[in-house]
Parts: structure tokens; sequence; C-alpha cells
């Protein structure tokens, strides 16, 4: 996917300062045709304000915006469907109307569309209701319809899920399930629904303090691709254990949350599981499980961030 | 201008109409003609032999539908319509920076100045209702109550001169909206511009008195003086009032224009 893909969006060096304080730091992204990006990071790291430079909504201190190839802001927005936090309408008018009326800015986009992603939205036969009477995951669901009218290749969704109950979570979270299955646009989210971005995903960036710290595919990330493996290893004997790991180059003990009551967690810094399996038989400890530790993309975004979750 | 140009501004027509001061500048643009033709035939009835200044108040008064149009637009440029058209500018600009719906329109492939126009557009066309249906409604009644015995050639070119007044105001109410970004911030910035203006306005008249020729011609430059450019209807044009509106317009409109185009938007 990564060689001769078309680049949907890139960003280069993206920068933005308010004041002294830097929100987004020599940014780098890219998001490839066809690919469910999830854009991870804790509240304040900077994602709402790099997703509003790289919609030309503010202004940038530096850096480059390249989507599908075009860098003009103009040219770039008509191939893009965006909402960005809470998504705001004409209350006083319905949601078909809010809707046409993002087709006349659009320029492109038919009845058809809209009926399309009305349907597509959980919205058809509601779209002639006021827009003051639908609930908050109605509006959010009214929204990304919105993004979705006007043909875009490229969906950037920022926080779909912002403030709402379980229940709208819930709708949104199936909403943007069926996007993936349905459609073939290349989607970037914003979200703290780790677990869900972890199902919608193929690849993922997660930023701190403005600046990217990981970027990958879900696998390589949680797979710790480069960087070191755990596993949990179990023996009839845990001193003998302890003294055969005893000097073993690549091998660390670690301790903590998560430990095997009747083991060990073991860091394997580029240690293959087999070369370890086979050294520890060698040495004559009866191994009785081993089992590379399964992290969740939640642990993974919690160890890089060392920040709770809001 | 991007190609869809007339589409952007049709939505945005639907959107000024359909706001609570879109409906109420029409509605009450049409009682302000019904109420002069309503408040002249009450006058005339009344009056009698009554005299001021030892004029016969009947006699004074244009007894057609020329006299109607003319008080008509007298009422609706006193401070009515315009403050409605300055809240129908402020919602449309300020209202919708302050709700974030502006930005759902940033979103989509158009320049933000073609967006302005846009809006400038569907405004205009709210004066210019205005003023349709005042004249209309005063025109006719005066027709139908008075006569039609006077040439109204001049008078109409008063309701076209109030429409460019009504533009420069509607450029300035632009311009403070991309500055406030609030519609009460408008509404406060355009009260603290009559005042100034008016105490320049003063200034500009004491210094006249003292033989400032130089004030004396600066005087009709001065925005809200040049905002009065429809009263040239009844006497003779003022030029450099016309000279003034048009300074107003362009660089209320280039202000706008550039602080829109640089203004981050949550």
């Amino acid at each position: 996917m990564q060689g001769s893909a078309v680049e949907a969006l890139v960003t280069s060096g993206l920068t933005r300062r308010f004041g002294g304080r830097t929100a987004v730091n020599n940014l780098s992204l890219r998001v490839v045709e066809g690919d469910i990006y999830g854009f991870l990071g804790p509240n304040g790291a900077g994602k709402t304000t790099a997703i509003r430079c790289m919609l030309g909504l503010i202004q940038r201190d530096a850096g480059t915006v390249s989507i599908f190839g075009e860098t003009d802001p103009v040219r770039q927005r008509a191939v893009v469907g965006a909402m960005v936090e809470t998504p705001a309408f004409h209350p006083w008018m319905n949601g078909r109307e809010n809707l046409e009326r993002a087709v006349a800015f659009a320029g492109r986009g038919t009845r058809d569309d809209i009926d399309r992603a009305l349907q597509l939205v959980g919205l058809w036969g509601r779209e002639r209701e006021p827009v003051r009477q639908y609930s908050l995951g109605m509006r959010q669901r009214l929204g990304i319809g919105r993004a979705l009218v006007g043909q875009p290749r490229l969906l950037i969704l920022d926080e779909p899920t912002n403030g709402l109950d379980p229940r709208g979570m819930r709708e949104v979270r199936d909403l943007l399930g069926n996007l993936a299955r349905q459609t073939q646009l290349t989607i970037l989210i914003s979200s703290h629904l780790l677990s869900e971005i972890e199902l919608l995903c193929n690849r993922v960036g997660i930023i701190e303090g403005g600046t990217m710290i990981a970027e990958g595919t879900v696998d390589e990330l949680l797979a710790g691709k480069g960087s070191v493996t755990e596993v949990d290893v179990r023996a009839t004997d845990l001193d003998a254990l302890r003294a055969a790991l005893q000097g073993m180059a690549g091998v660390g003990v670690l301790s903590g949350e998560g430990e095997p009551t009747d083991g060990l967690r073991l860091a394997l810094d580029g240690v293959p599981v087999a070369a370890l399996n086979r050294a520890l038989v060698t040495a004559g400890v009866e191994v009785t499980a081993l089992v590379p530790v399964q992290r969740s993309l939640e642990e993974l975004f919690l160890s890089l961030t060392r920040k709770e979750l809001t | 201008m991007p190609p869809h140009f007339l589409s952007m501004v049709a939505a945005e027509l639907r959107a000024v109409f359909l706001r609570l001061s879109g409906k109420a500048t029409l509605t009450l643009a049409v009682l302000v003609g019904g109420l002069c033709v309503a408040a002249m035939h009450f006058v005339v009835s009344q009056a009698g032999d009554a005299q001021i200044n030892a004029v016969n108040i009947g006699s004074s008064i244009d007894q057609s539908w020329r006299g109607t149009l003319a008080w008509a637009l007298t009422l609706r440029n006193f401070f009515v319509l315009p403050l409605l058209l300055v809240l129908a500018g402020a919602s449309t600009m300020a209202g919708e920076l302050a709700d974030n719906s502006l930005r759902e329109v940033m979103l989509r492939p158009v320049s933000r100045v073609s967006i302005l126009l846009a809006k400038l557009v569907a405004l205009a066309a709210l004066s210019a209702s205005s003023l349709t249906l005042t004249a209309a409604v005063a025109g006719v009644g005066g027709a139908a109550v008075f006569s039609t015995d006077a040439e109204l050639g001049p008078v109409l070119l008063g309701y076209a001169a109030s429409f460019a007044s009504d533009l420069g105001l509607l450029l300035l109410t632009l311009l403070i909206s991309t500055l406030s970004r609030s519609v009460g911030g408008v509404v406060v910035g355009i009260v603290l511009y009559l005042i100034v203006d008016k105490g320049v306005q003063m200034l500009l008249k004491g210094a006249s008195m003292l033989g400032q020729e130089w004030a004396q011609k600066a005087a009709p430059f001065v925005p809200g003086n040049a905002l009065s450019v429809w009263e040239g209807w009844s006497g003779t044009w003022d030029e450099q009032k016309l000279i003034g509106l048009a300074a107003l317009c362009i660089l209320s409109g280039a202000g706008a224009a550039a602080r829109f185009q640089r203004m981050d938007v949550p």
C-alpha cells in the first residue's frame, strides 16, 4: 500500500503557534488512498488544531499540506468532506435544507447525493424536521452526512463522537463502521475511542504536544516492530527460570500491572520468542507456557503518551 | 468567482430572508409605507385651517403619491430600517462566526472573498426588497388616497440613493462583524461609530462656524453625512457626499475582505 499508492493527504513540517505556545510542531503525516487513518492524541495534543490547519480554517506558521497532490486550499477542498468537532447548522432550516446549502456552496452534488447521504446516516424520514428538534446524536450524524455530499474522496472527521452520550456514541460508531465497509473513501478520524479506532482503522498516527510520536499500521504499532516485544513465561520452577535469564542478552524482566502470578513478563529486545524458548530448555528450565503479550491500542497509546484518557 | 457563485447567492438569499431579522425588515418595510399613507391622511383631514408660521398646514403638504413616497423614505431611513439591516448583516456574518455555521461553508471549495460577496449580494437584495416594498405600499396607497398628479422621478432617485446608503452601512457592518465576531459586538460597534461620527460632525460644524474653510469642505465626507446622501432628492445632489459614500464602501469592503481572508476560524 505504501509503495506506488496514491497519497491522499500528506503534511510536512506543519507548525502552528499561538503566542508563545506551539500547538502543532513540525507535524508530518501521510495518509494513503483507501486508508482509514486514526489520528490519536490526548486532550490538548494538537489534533484539532492540526486538522484546522489541514483544512485551511486557520493559518499555519510553517509547513505544507498536500491533498491528492493538490496544494491550493480551495481546490483541495473540492475533494474533501469534513466535520470539525460539533457540527453547526442553521437550526430553523430542516436537515435536508442544511444539506442543500452545503451542496450549493460545494458546487457539486445532486438531489440523489443528498438522499443517499441521508439514508447512509440513518436520517431518511426525519430530514424534513427542523434541526433545532434534532438530538445531539442526530446532529452529529447529519454533520457526517453533510461531509459526504459533494462527492469527496477524503473524509476528515474530527472527534465525531464528541459530547455524545453512550447511545449517541454507539450510533456514530455504527455509522462509521458502515461507512468504512460501504464506501471507498479515504478517511481520517481523530478520536478518543481507541478500541473503535483499533477496529476501524488500518493506520494510526499518535500525536502529543503537537508532535507525531508514532505512525504506522495498527499491526506494526501493536507488534512493536523495531522495538521491544513482551512475552509472559510460565515454568515449573520460577527460581530456575530467573537463574537461567541472568546474563541472557536482549532479555529483561518486567514487573508491574499485568504480570503473571505464576511466571514472569519479559521484554525481548530483538530476541525471537523461539530463540528464548530454546535457550531456556537448554538451560534445563521446564517451560509450561510462553505467550506473547497482545497489547491493545489503548495500552500502546497510554505507554506512549503517559497520560490518562479523559 | 467560482462557477457556482449564483447557487451560493441563492443559498445566502434563503438564509438572509428566512432569518428573523430578514422577516422583520420586510414586515416593517410594508408597515412604514402604510403608516405614512395613514399618517398623511390623518394630518390632512385634521389640519382644517390650522397654520404654522402663517402657512396653511394642508397646503404645505404634498398631497400626492410623491408626498407619501417622500414621507416613507424619510421614515424608513430614520434609524428603523437601517438598524434592522445592520442586524441582518451582523447575523449573517458575526452571528454565523459565533455559532460556527460559517465554518461549515468555509469547508467548501470556495474562496473566502466569494463567500463575503455572496453575503453582500443577499443583504443588498434584502435592502432592495425593503425599499421596493416601502415604495410600492406608499406609492399605491398615495395614489389611492391622494392623487397621481406629480412626477415621481426625483423621489424614486432618492430611493435609489437610499439603496447606495444601505450598501455603505452593510459593508461597514460586515467589516465590524469580522472584527467583533458577535452580533452584540457589532451593535455596540455601530453605536460607538455613530457617537464618534456625530462628534466629528459637530466639531467640523463648530470649526466651520469659526470660519475654518477646510472644515466646511471636509464635513460632507464624514461617513455619517455620506450615508445621508439620499436626502439630496428634494434639492440638489451633494457630489462630495457621493464621493464620501463611495470611499466608505471601498474602504469598508476592502477592510472586511482583508480581515476575513486572514482570520482564524475555530
